[in-house]
């Protein structure tokens, strides 16, 4: 009896270890950026400034199609592209729009290796960090919540954006 | 009770499983399928018979997928030699045929695995990268569309090349080929001379969320940022010959790239000392087959080296550019010809109406000064019938050159009409516009045109009339007592000055 609760505990173990590999991923850079940020500058997560300037939409910009001019800011979320379940590595992330009727719609995508932090890119020029570090540590900042609300906000107000319409 | 090395077990296959994110992929590939070994020999340890398998098989399949088939293989192996394994599956056929098919299974699973990412990784980046690069050219070909102005337009077509938003290149060089079609002269440029203040506008721009249309409205700042690149830049000037690169690149119409300062180069020896420059791209700009200059990219700040795609990328930037400069230059050209008289170059009637009315607006707001001359060429008429009217021609246009040389910047000499000239002389007195109209009249006495002596009075000669602008004049009223001073001029036997004085 307490061979076979010891076996299901185990396998139940490996199971949550193997399918959880993303948030474990995301743990360590969480972990691995926190103490780079430490020994580099001091500098928190929180206070790393982006730049959106990569990011590519899969809609023509200004667009007038009704079902995403006239969506709500709520109906956009942000889905997290990796390359592997068990090895996981952050490509990116995809804004995804669900409208009212109809399928959901790509809207536009952020690559990790594109993400510029020019804090980073100062750092990287100065030769305190490697490419690989550089990396790790956008891609931290990439899946943070207030990136991805930030993300959103930007993608919301292009869409909005009547410079050329 | 859970045993001490049950729990052991699941204390190392934890800590292994997140503990590998911290190494490079192979380590952290084996560390999972070591971890994973060590929990299934645990397990394994109180016999589950036909169990026993599907754990063996779920090993495999998790080695496999990771190593391939030497992961296959290995794993296979380790199994057999093992002794918890149970005797069940050493060389037994039907087990070993399960294990080995599940080598084969996780072996798909990591072939697809990789040529899905090598696949999709590529045709995702090409992807992304063009519909980047179609989304830049967009908004730039809508901007050019909002300026007919030269410098504004060079500003949005390197402000696409170099800015964050844009092809993200550190710095942009943009020289026009001038008049003679055999030199290049720096236009403008845009980027920093240092890393660090390249990085501090990148911080700024990061902060302040701007994008390429913030980038395009900000004109005359950014000039600002880069003025002792724009200092260097002016005073460039590059011949153009077909033994250095720059040439090659007008020549033979297709960018080219500097990876190296070539040592024997003049030109690249310049370049690299001007602008501190260790590798550049060279872009001709082309319109039908025509250069009209070329732009020159490094990148300065993060010392990228420079990609042949990347800067393929610029090429039909710098076509849309080469069109819009054109354009511009034709606009240019076109709203001269419409404002100048075409024999002799000076601004005609049109210019002249325009011009007074804001000049008398400024006048009077300001309380400044405002003079008018009339002049009129003194029996012409007789000159035209005596010499024909080619060399009448001449007289006008000889006539002109000698207004133009007589007058100051601020004033504007005009056209009237056939053999009459209006010069306006704005922020100039009475007595200053007076001793201007005398320097015409003498100059054109003493100049020797053509069968001058013919002329009645034996030479060619003017009559001059000037009136000057009094608060809450008409325009009308101005010209017609500069008209009258004029016609008293020719009455009082010509080639001389008279000042319209009120009352007299």
């Amino acid at each position: 009896m307490i061979n076979a609760l010891q076996t299901i505990l185990l396998l139940l173990l490996a199971v949550v270890a193997l399918l959880g590999s993303r948030w474990g991923y995301l743990l360590y850079l969480r972990l691995f950026t926190r103490e780079q940020l430490k020994r580099l500058d001091n500098t928190s997560l929180e206070d790393l400034r982006f730049s959106f300037d990569r990011m590519v939409y899969a809609i023509p910009l200004p667009t007038n199609q009704p079902s995403i001019v006239q969506a709500e800011k709520e109906r956009f979320r942000i889905v997290e592209d990796f390359d592997s379940w068990i090895y996981p590595r952050l490509n990116g992330v995809r804004v995804l729009l669900k409208p009212k009727q109809g399928e959901e719609l790509l809207i536009a995508y952020m690559s990790a290796d594109q993400f510029r932090v020019p804090v980073l890119d100062r750092l990287l020029i100065d030769g305190s960090i490697n490419r690989q570090i550089y990396r790790r540590i956008s891609a931290t900042k990439l899946t943070m919540l207030s990136t991805k609300e930030e993300i959103i906000g930007e993608v919301y107000s292009k869409i909005h954006n009547k410079r050329f319409s | 009770m859970i045993p001490l090395v049950a729990t052991l077990a699941g204390i190392v296959f934890l800590a292994g499983s997140f503990l590998r994110f911290y190494l490079p992929l192979f380590w952290n590939k084996l560390l999972l399928c070591v971890c994973s070994f060590v929990l299934m020999e645990v397990i394994l340890k109180n016999d589950f018979g036909d169990f026993s398998l599907f754990l063996n098989g779920s090993f495999v399949l998790l080695a496999s997928y990771s190593f391939s088939w030497y992961g296959a293989l290995i794993s296979v192996l380790l199994i057999t030699l093992l002794p918890y394994n149970g005797a069940e599956i050493q060389w037994y056929p039907m087990p070993m045929t399960v294990l080995l098919l599940t080598g084969v299974v996780g072996l798909v699973f990591h072939r697809q695995l990789r040529r899905k990412l090598a696949s999709e990784t590529v045709w995702q980046t090409q992807l992304y990268k063009q519909s980047r690069h179609l989304s830049i050219l967009k908004e730039i070909g809508i901007a050019i569309q909002s300026t007919m102005e030269l410098g504004k337009l060079l500003h949005i077509i390197l402000t696409a090349i170099t800015a964050g938003y844009g092809l993200g290149f550190n710095r942009a060089l943009l020289f026009l080929i001038d008049e003679s079609d055999s030199r290049l002269k720096g236009e403008l440029g845009i980027g920093s001379m240092n890393e660090e203040e390249g990085i501090a506008i990148w911080n700024a721009v990061v902060n302040t969320r701007m994008d390429l249309g913030d980038f395009i409205d900000m004109k005359d700042e950014k000039q600002v940022h880069d003025y002792e690149l724009n200092g260097l830049l002016r005073d460039t000037v590059i011949p153009i010959t077909s033994n250095h690169i720059i040439g090659l690149a007008i020549t033979e119409q297709k960018p080219y790239i500097v990876r190296e300062i070539d040592r024997n180069d003049p030109l690249q020896l310049m370049i690299a000392a001007r602008f501190l420059m260790t590798s550049f791209a060279v872009i001709p700009m082309l319109n039908q087959g025509k250069a009209l200059g070329i732009i020159i990219v490094d990148n300065n700040i993060n010392h990228e080296p420079l990609d042949l795609e990347e800067v393929d990328s610029i090429v039909p930037l710098a076509a849309q550019a080469s069109i819009a400069i054109e354009n511009s230059r034709l606009y240019k050209r076109t709203q001269q010809m419409s404002i100048t008289d075409g024999l002799t170059g000076l601004y005609n009637q049109r210019y002249l109406q325009e011009t007074l009315h804001k000049l008398a607006a400024q006048a009077d707001q300001n309380g400044s000064p405002l003079g008018l001359i009339i002049l009129d060429i003194d029996f012409f008429k007789h000159y035209n019938d005596t010499n024909g009217h080619l060399e009448g021609n001449k007289v006008l246009i000889e006539l002109a050159r000698i207004i133009t040389k007589s007058v100051d910047k601020l004033h504007v000499p005009c056209r009237f009409g056939g053999e009459e000239f209006v010069v306006l002389l704005p922020e100039t007195s009475l007595e200053g516009a007076q001793r201007t109209a005398e320097q015409i009249r003498s100059l054109v006495e003493q100049f020797p045109f053509h069968n001058a002596q013919s002329q009645p009075n034996g030479a060619v000669t003017v009559s001059v009339g000037l009136a000057s602008y009094r608060h809450g004049m008409s325009i009308q009223q101005l010209q017609d007592r500069a008209d009258t001073a004029l016609y008293e001029a020719k009455r009082n036997g010509k080639n001389q000055v008279i000042v319209y004085r009120e009352g007299a």
